[in-house]
C-alpha cells in the first residue's frame, strides 16, 4: 500500500502539513456525522447510551493513512465533539461513549500493525472491544457489576457490526487511494 | 469473504467468549433458591426483597427514587419485574420488559437505578434489615 511509506515518514515527524490536518480535520468530520447517524438509531440492548460503534469505520480509515497518534487524535476529538454537537457533554451517555472510543483505539491500535491482521479483523476487535468499553464505563458510573449480563450479547453483536465497519473501512480506504488523495502530499 | 487466517481466528475468540459466558450464565441460574429483588440507587442502600413478597400487579406498582426522578415498578407472578414508567427520555428501561431469571437486569443510567434478580442461597437468613423495601 502506497500510504505504509507516507505513514513511516509522518510517524518521525513532529509537525503536520496543512494538508495532513486537513484531512485529518476532514476525517474529525465525517466520524462525527456517523456519530450523529448512530444517535438516532434506537439502542438495540436497553443500556442508554451503548452504541453500535460506527464512527468506527473512520477510526479504522484514518489507521489506513496515519499512524497511532494523529489517530489518537481524530478519536478523541470525535469524542469531543460528538458531546458538544449531540447535547451529551458530560452526562452519561458522553462518558459512555469515552469508554467504548478510547478502548477500541487500544485495542485497534495493538492489531493494525500486524501483518497477518486484515482491516476487517481489526474491526472486529475493536468492535468487541467497543461495547465492552461502554459496558465498563456503564459498570464503572453504576458502580455495579450487573451490567455485564448484556456482555455476551454485546460481544456476539460485534460480529456483523465489525465485519460492516471492517468492509466499510475498505472500500473507503480502497477509494481514497485511489483517488490519489495520499499520492504526493 | 476476504478474511485472512488470523481475521477468522478473532471472529472465533470473539464467539467463544459469547458463547462461553452465555452458557456460564444459563448454567449458573439457581433455579431451586428463592429469586431475590435487589434495587441499588444513588446514595441509598441497596434494597432486597424475596419475589415472593412483593405486591402483585396494577395495584402493587411503586415508585423507586432515582437521580433524575425515579421510576415506578410493578411485579406480575406470571411474567415478572417490569418498569411501567420512568422520567429518563429515552424510557430505555421501560422498553426492557420483564425479568423473571437470576441475573438479569434492567438498567437505568439516567436515574442510576439499577433492579436486579438474584438467587440467594437463604433468604431467612439475610437478616429482617436486608429484606426490608419502603414500598408506596
Amino acid at each position: 500500500m502506497a500510504s505504509s511509506n507516507k505513514k513511516q515518514a509522518l510517524a518521525g515527524k513532529r509537525s503536520l502539513s496543512v494538508r495532513d490536518i486537513l484531512f485529518l480535520s476532514l476525517l474529525v468530520a465525517m466520524s462525527l456525522a456517523l456519530s450523529a447517524v448512530e444517535a438516532a438509531i434506537p439502542p438495540f440492548i436497553p443500556l442508554p447510551g451503548v452504541k453500535l460503534g460506527l464512527a468506527n469505520i473512520i477510526t479504522l480509515t484514518a489507521f489506513g493513512f496515519f499512524p497511532r497518534r494523529q489517530v489518537f487524535l481524530v478519536v478523541v476529538l470525535r469524542l469531543l465533539l460528538a458531546g458538544l454537537v449531540l447535547g451529551t457533554f458530560l452526562t452519561p451517555a458522553f462518558w459512555i461513549s469515552w469508554g467504548g472510543g478510547l478502548v477500541s483505539f487500544f485495542i485497534m491500535a495493538i492489531f493494525t500493525g500486524r501483518k497477518s491482521v486484515s482491516i476487517v479483523g481489526v474491526s472486529l476487535a475493536g468492535a468487541a472491544a467497543h461495547h465492552g468499553g461502554q459496558l465498563l464505563m456503564v459498570a464503572l458510573l453504576l458502580s455495579n457489576t450487573g451490567v455485564f449480563y448484556y456482555l455476551p450479547w454485546l460481544f456476539l453483536s460485534a460480529v456483523p457490526v465489525g465485519l460492516f465497519t471492517g468492509f466499510s473501512a475498505k472500500s473507503v480506504i480502497q477509494a481514497l487511494s485511489n483517488s490519489g488523495i495520499n499520492g504526493t502530499i | 469473504m476476504g478474511l485472512g487466517k488470523t481475521d477468522k481466528q478473532i471472529l472465533a475468540v470473539i464467539l467463544a467468549a459469547a458463547l462461553a459466558l452465555l452458557a456460564f450464565q444459563y448454567f449458573s441460574g439457581h433455579r431451586s433458591q428463592e429469586l431475590v429483588l435487589e434495587i441499588s440507587r444513588p446514595g441509598a442502600e441497596r434494597l432486597r426483597m424475596p419475589v415472593s413478597s412483593l405486591p402483585q400487579g396494577e395495584q402493587g406498582r411503586w415508585h423507586v427514587e432515582g437521580a433524575a426522578g425515579g421510576v415506578y415498578l410493578s411485579y406480575w407472578p406470571d411474567q415478572g419485574v417490569h418498569v411501567d414508567r420512568a422520567t429518563c427520555p429515552d424510557q430505555a428501561c421501560v422498553k426492557m420488559g420483564f425479568i423473571n431469571k437470576a441475573g438479569q437486569s434492567i438498567v437505568c443510567v439516567p436515574n442510576e437505578i439499577i433492579i436486579r434478580l438474584i438467587a440467594l442461597e437463604d433468604p431467612a437468613g439475610q437478616g429482617e434489615e436486608e429484606l426490608d423495601g419502603v414500598l408506596k
